[in-house]
């Protein structure tokens, strides 16, 4: 039973929170618009807790661990740069600017700038963009309940309690829903990560290990690896394998993803957006500072670094050995909360973009809202059934991050031009298609020559094609004054008129 | 000090710090609009 337990804990949480937050809201959606805006009426705390665990999934957990085995703790870069800096330029600017854009998808915004069927292509692209991440994510939660469960349920079936749970996640409330989930889970998120780091110190210096935390650094020291017990080592495999392509990716991707824009809806005004700035920083960063601290000590322990997948078994590992069954239990909820919750938000992001872009823009824009809910709710099934196969089959997570991020980085440096810029429907175009084929020449026939954290990473030829297409098009071409000053004035205009 | 002490503390400030920053810029360029 003590193995099984902390898998127990998990799913009896995950259950509860789900079913009591689907009763407790059931009544307050009452259109489609409601499931996929959540009514927009909602105060700073829900607004902070939708948006900060949308972008931190595995990226901010199991990844970061992983790579920690070859990079040391420098890796939480990851971590410095999203809180640090995404963050705040989401809240403070982007966040707004699509607000005032007055849509409800990032595709459908695209299109008011630069004409319908930019708007088209994006809403093509980005549902299966945003399922190709999702795939990533459903695996790493498949992994959390299989390692953390102890190997007691089948991965095979851990993936098809990762997407039931998902499903759960979302589909009796939607975007409200994953706004409530997300403030709880936020809380378990912090709260289980610390806590198992302080278990893990105290069993550091117990009877069982001694030592304490200095036993792990002299381990390193000893292995001539003692900058992995330092953040500052700025090797050229963090500088260009994690902080340049975490600085393009939440940047460039993360700021066009519907993920991440859905819950700008949910906000009363710009200033609940704003508010919570600093909580949702702290979070973000913060929280991938546990795992990575839990693996570094689970790569010093020979039963640990002698098996096959090390760097991915490490933080199951140490927590089995290090901590009691319970909290085991409470570190699954943590690790379960960041990815379940980004799952959860990618698969209504994609499911709303197809039925708004595609099926009521396109198709039937008489769409009754009943209808567009209905719709909704069978797409976030249809969803998730298409993530399922591949997640069978997928063994590496962070190429597969970079490869699917890396298609939103034309789409937003042609947003970027055209807010602050100019405003060119060709040169729109031809940088998106430019990007576009650069990712794809780079993805089948990338040069061998090149360090290999370039030379694998299609992010880089992607950025460089959308800045010299983006910035030389544009230049020669002529154009509308940037979008953004629009946007000013119609808010001039509405001020002036209230 | 123990390292993982040193790695928190330098994460938080560095952080905060940059969010900080932003924060500030955003004061300054929107001179009067409310928090």
């Amino acid at each position: 039973m003590s193995k099984a337990l902390p898998l127990v804990i998990a799913i009896a949480y995950f259950l509860v929170l789900s079913v009591g937050v689907s009763f407790f809201l059931r009544k307050k959606i009452k259109s489609g618009s409601d499931f996929v805006t959540g009514s927009g009426k909602l105060p700073w705390p829900l607004i902070v807790a939708a948006f900060v665990l949308a972008p931190l999934g595995s990226g901010h957990t199991l990844s970061l661990w992983e790579a920690s085995a070859g990079m040391g703790a420098s890796v939480l870069w990851w971590g410095i740069v999203g809180g640090g800096i995404f963050v705040p330029l989401f809240l403070l600017w982007f966040g707004p600017w699509f607000r005032r854009l007055n849509v409800k998808t990032f595709p459908e915004g695209m299109g008011k700038i630069f004409g319908e069927r930019i708007g088209w292509l994006i809403a093509a692209v980005f549902p299966a963009q945003l399922i190709g991440i999702c795939i990533a994510e459903v695996t790493a939660t498949a992994t959390a309940f299989y390692a953390l469960g102890g190997g007691e349920v089948a991965l095979k079936n851990c993936i098809f309690l990762a997407v039931g749970f998902t499903i759960i996640y979302i589909v009796a409330a939607g975007l409200m829903q994953v706004a409530w989930m997300n403030l709880f889970n936020a809380i378990m998120l912090v709260l289980g990560s610390f806590v198992a780091v302080l278990f893990t110190g105290s069993w550091l210096s117990g009877p069982e290990h001694q030592g304490g935390w200095q036993s792990v650094a002299n381990f390193y020291a000893e292995a001539g690896t003692a900058w992995k017990t330092s953040i500052t080592n700025f090797s050229p495999d963090v500088v260009f394998g994690i902080i340049f392509p975490c600085l393009i990716l939440l940047v460039f991707m993360c700021s066009a993803s519907q993920a991440q824009c859905q819950p700008m809806l949910l906000a009363k005004s710009d200033s609940d957006v704003r508010r919570g700035v600093f909580w949702a920083a702290f979070i973000n960063s913060m929280v991938a500072y546990p795992w990575v601290i839990l693996a570094l000590v689970g790569m010093t322990i020979p039963a640990i670094y002698s098996l096959t997948d090390a760097a991915k078994l490490s933080v199951p590992q140490v927590a089995i050995m290090a901590l009691p069954p319970w909290m085991v239990g409470l570190l699954m909820i943590a690790l379960l909360s960041a990815t379940l919750s980004t799952t959860s938000g990618l698969i209504l992001a994609s499911s709303h973009i197809i039925v708004n872009d595609i099926f009521k823009n396109v198709v039937n824009p008489k769409m009754s809202e009943k209808t567009f809910l209905i719709l909704t709710r069978i797409m976030i099934l249809v969803c998730a059934v298409l993530v399922i196969i591949p997640a069978l089959k997928l063994s590496l997570m962070l190429p597969i991050f970079f490869w699917t991020f890396s298609f939103a980085i034309p789409v937003f440096g042609v947003y970027l031009i055209g807010m602050l810029w100019k405003v060119n429907r060709i040169a729109a175009w031809t940088t998106i298609l430019a990007g576009y084929a650069a990712n794809f020449l780079w993805t089948f026939s990338h040069p061998t020559w090149l360090p290999e954290a370039i030379s694998n990473n299609v992010v880089y030829p992607t950025l460089i094609a959308t800045v010299l297409f983006g910035v030389v098009m544009n230049l020669i071409l002529p154009g509308a004054p940037p979008y953004i000053r629009k946007l000013k004035a119609e808010a001039q205009e509405m001020e002036a008129g209230a | 000090m123990v390292w993982p002490l040193k790695i928190f503390l330098f994460q938080l400030c560095v952080t905060m710090g940059l969010a900080a920053i932003f924060y500030i810029i955003w004061r300054v360029t929107h001179p009067g609009k409310k928090w």
